[in-house]
C-alpha cells in the first residue's frame, strides 16, 4: 500500500471493532447534519430555492423556507449571520482606507 | 456534482448509510458504490458514463487476456494494444482539436491554407485521471505486480466517485486488494476522514475561492492593466490558490473514501517547503509524479546512464507531464520549465566542485518556490501570449493599481504559513479528536462547517483540476 494518512485496523478481521467504528462515524455525521439543519437552515433554503422548479422542488423550497423562518424567529440564524457580516467587513478593508476593489466583496450567502 | 455543495452532501449521506447497511453480500455493496459513482459522474453528462464503462471493460478485457497468455511476445503485444486504446481515448477527447489547430496553422504558414474539418469534441471531466488509472492497472498486471481483477473490481477501480474527477490516481495494486478484503474502518480513520473533509472544505471554499475572485482572476484576466506589485501578489496568490484548491479535492477524496472504508494514498505533503524541484515533486500531486516516474521516466531509462541521458529522460517526462494537463503550449512550457530546472539540478549535482559548500536550505527553498511560481504563471495564464504579457509587467514598477486587500494578503500569508506547520498536523489533531465522545466531535464538525459556509462567497467554482 502506498503512503496513506488513513490508519489501518490492528485486526482487519475484527468485525466488532469495525461495527463500533461505523457507529461512531454515523453518530458524528448524524450530529453534524442535525446541527447544520438547525443552525444553517439558510443554506438549505438557498439550495432548495436554486433547484429546477418542478412541483416537488417548489414544495421542498417552501418547506425549507418555512423551516428557516421558524428557526430565525428563535434567533438560531444569528451565529451564521454574525460570522458572515464580520467576514464581509474584513473583506471590504483596504490598505489605503479607500473603496474595496470591484469583485472583492462577494454577495451575501443568505 | 461538486464536493462542496449541499447536493453532494445529501448524495453522500444517502450513500454512506446504504453502503454500511449493505455490507454483506460484499458484491452488492460494490455494485451500490459503482452505480452511485455513475450517478455522480452522470450529473455532469450522462453520455460520458458510457465512455467510463467502455474504458473499464476495455482494461478488464486486456488485463484478463494478458494474464491468460503465456507467450511473452503476445503479452507484450496485448499490453501495447491496451495502452494504445487508452491513449486513443485520451487523444480523441483531449488533443484532437489542438492537433488540428496546429496542422491548420502550419498549413496557413506554408501558404497552403485550408479550412480543415475541425470537430468540437467535448472534454469528459476527469478523462486524464481515469485513463491513467486504466493504463497503470494494465501495466501492473503485465509486470506481474497485480493479478487480473474481476470486471466489477476494474470498473469500480476506474469509476469510484471519490477519486474519479481529480484524483488521487489510485493504483489498482492499492485499491483492488481493498475491494477484495472488504471495507475497513477504525475510529481514528473515521475521525481523520471527517477532519480531512472539513479541512478540504475550508481550503476550497474560503482560501482558494477568495483568492481567485478577489485577486488572481482579475489580475490574470488582463495583466497589462496591472503593475508589478499586483502581478507579484497575484503570482503568490495563485501559488496558494492552486495548492488550496487541488489539495482540498485530494483531502476530501481521501476523507470520503475513509468513511466508506477505503484508504487512498497521500497526494500532497507541504509542497512549498521543498528545497529542490526534485523534492517538490515528491510533495506535489504525488500520485501523478509517481505515475510518471514508474510508467514513463523509468521505462525511458530513468536515472541510469550518463547525466545527459538522464536529463533527456527528465525533459521528455515533464513535457509530456505538462501536456497531460491540457492540449496547449502553455502547459508544454510549464513542463519545459520543470524539466529544465530538474536537469540543471542533476547537472549541478554531477559537476559541482566538491569543495564548494552547499547552499543554505532557506535559500534553496526560496529559489525552488520562485521557480515553481514562474512556471505557475504559464499554467494559469489564458494562453502563452498572456503569460508573456504577465512576465513583461513584472518589470513595470509603479504603485499597485488593484490595491491588494488586507484579506488577500492575509490569505496568502496563511496559505504559505501552512507549509511551516508541523508535518502530519491534521493526523495528530485526528488522534485527539477520536478521543472525544462522538456527539462532541459531531457538534464540533457541524460548527466548523457552519463557520466555513458562512465565510464562503455564494456559488462554488469548479476545482481547477476538473478540466484535466
Amino acid at each position: 500500500m502506498s503512503d496513506t494518512p488513513i490508519p489501518a485496523p490492528e485486526d482487519p478481521d475484527d468485525l466488532v471493532a469495525r461495527g463500533r467504528a461505523v457507529r461512531y462515524a454515523a453518530t458524528v455525521i448524524g450530529i453534524a447534519a442535525i446541527f447544520l439543519l438547525v443552525f444553517n437552515a439558510t443554506a438549505l433554503r438557498n439550495w432548495s430555492a436554486a433547484l429546477r422548479p418542478t412541483d416537488l422542488n417548489v414544495q421542498m423550497a417552501a418547506v425549507a423556507g418555512g423551516w428557516r423562518d421558524t428557526l430565525a424567529r428563535f434567533g438560531l440564524d444569528a451565529p451564521r449571520a454574525l460570522i458572515h457580516d464580520a467576514w464581509a467587513k474584513a473583506r471590504a478593508l483596504t490598505f489605503s482606507h479607500g473603496e474595496a476593489p470591484a469583485g472583492a466583496d462577494g454577495p451575501p450567502p443568505g | 456534482m461538486l464536493f462542496p455543495t449541499l447536493t453532494f452532501g445529501l448524495f453522500f449521506l444517502a450513500l454512506f448509510a446504504l453502503a454500511w447497511i449493505v455490507v454483506q453480500p460484499a458484491e452488492w455493496r460494490k455494485i451500490i458504490l459503482l452505480v452511485a459513482s455513475w450517478i455522480f459522474y452522470g450529473a455532469w453528462d450522462w453520455r460520458f458514463v458510457t465512455l467510463l464503462i467502455v474504458s473499464g471493460v476495455l482494461n478488464w478485457g486486456a488485463a484478463r487476456a494478458i494474464s491468460q497468455t503465456a507467450s511473452p511476445h503476445r503479452r507484450r503485444m496485448l499490453v501495447i494494444a491496451g495502452v494504445t486504446a487508452n491513449l486513443t481515448i485520451l487523444i480523441i477527447f483531449k488533443y484532437y482539436g489542438f492537433f488540428f489547430e496546429q496542422v491548420s496553422a502550419g498549413l496557413q504558414a506554408l501558404g497552403w491554407g485550408r479550412d480543415l474539418p475541425i470537430i468540437q469534441v467535448i472534454l469528459p471531466v476527469g478523462v486524464s485521471f481515469f485513463t491513467f488509472q486504466g493504463m497503470s492497472y494494465l501495466i501492473d498486471v503485465y509486470r506481474g505486480k497485480l493479478p487480473a481483477a474481476s470486471l466489477l473490481h476494474v470498473t469500480l477501480l476506474m469509476s469510484f466517485f471519490a477519486h474519479l474527477i481529480a484524483g488521487p490516481i489510485v493504483r489498482g495494486a492499492d485499491l483492488v486488494p481493498q475491494f477484495e478484503k472488504g471495507p475497513q474502518i477504525t475510529r481514528g480513520g473515521a475521525a481523520l476522514g471527517v477532519l480531512m473533509i472539513v479541512w478540504g472544505l475550508f481550503k476550497k471554499s474560503v482560501l482558494a475561492s477568495e483568492l481567485a475572485t478577489g485577486l488572481v482572476d482579475p489580475v490574470f484576466f488582463d495583466p497589462s492593466a496591472h503593475n508589478a506589485p499586483d502581478l507579484i501578489a497575484a503570482t503568490y496568490g495563485y501559488a496558494v490558490q492552486i495548492y488550496a484548491d487541488f489539495s482540498a479535492y485530494s483531502d476530501m477524496a481521501i476523507g470520503l473514501a475513509a468513511l466508506l472504508g477505503y484508504r487512498f494514498p497521500r497526494n500532497f505533503d507541504q509542497p512549498y517547503r521543498a528545497v529542490t524541484l526534485q523534492d517538490f515533486w515528491r510533495r506535489w500531486h504525488i500520485s501523478l509524479s509517481s505515475w510518471l516516474r514508474d510508467y514513463l521516466y523509468i521505462p525511458l531509462g530513468g536515472g541510469r546512464g550518463s547525466v545527459w541521458f538522464v536529463c533527456r529522460n527528465l525533459m521528455i517526462t515533464f513535457v509530456l507531464g505538462g501536456l497531460w494537463h491540457g492540449a496547449a503550449w502553455k502547459f508544454a512550457i510549464w513542463g519545459v520549465i520543470h524539466g529544465v530546472v530538474l536537469s540543471i539540478e542533476r547537472l549541478w549535482g554531477h559537476f559541482r566542485p566538491r569543495r564548494l559548500p552547499a547552499a543554505p536550505k532557506w535559500l534553496t527553498l526560496i529559489v525552488t518556490f520562485h521557480v515553481v511560481c514562474l512556471a505557475w504563471i504559464f499554467f494559469r495564464a489564458d494562453d502563452f501570449a498572456t503569460a508573456i504579457d504577465f512576465l513583461a509587467g513584472l518589470g513595470r514598477w509603479a504603485p499597485s493599481t488593484l490595491a491588494v486587500t488586507p484579506m488577500a494578503a492575509a490569505l496568502i500569508a496563511f496559505g504559505l504559513a501552512l507549509h511551516a506547520s508541523p508535518p502530519r498536523l491534521i493526523e495528530g489533531v485526528a488522534v485527539r479528536a477520536a478521543r472525544m465522545p462522538a456527539w462532541a466531535f459531531g457538534l464540533t464538525a457541524g460548527a466548523l462547517i457552519l463557520f466555513i459556509d458562512a465565510l464562503r462567497p455564494e456559488g462554488v467554482q469548479a476545482f481547477i483540476y476538473f478540466r484535466f
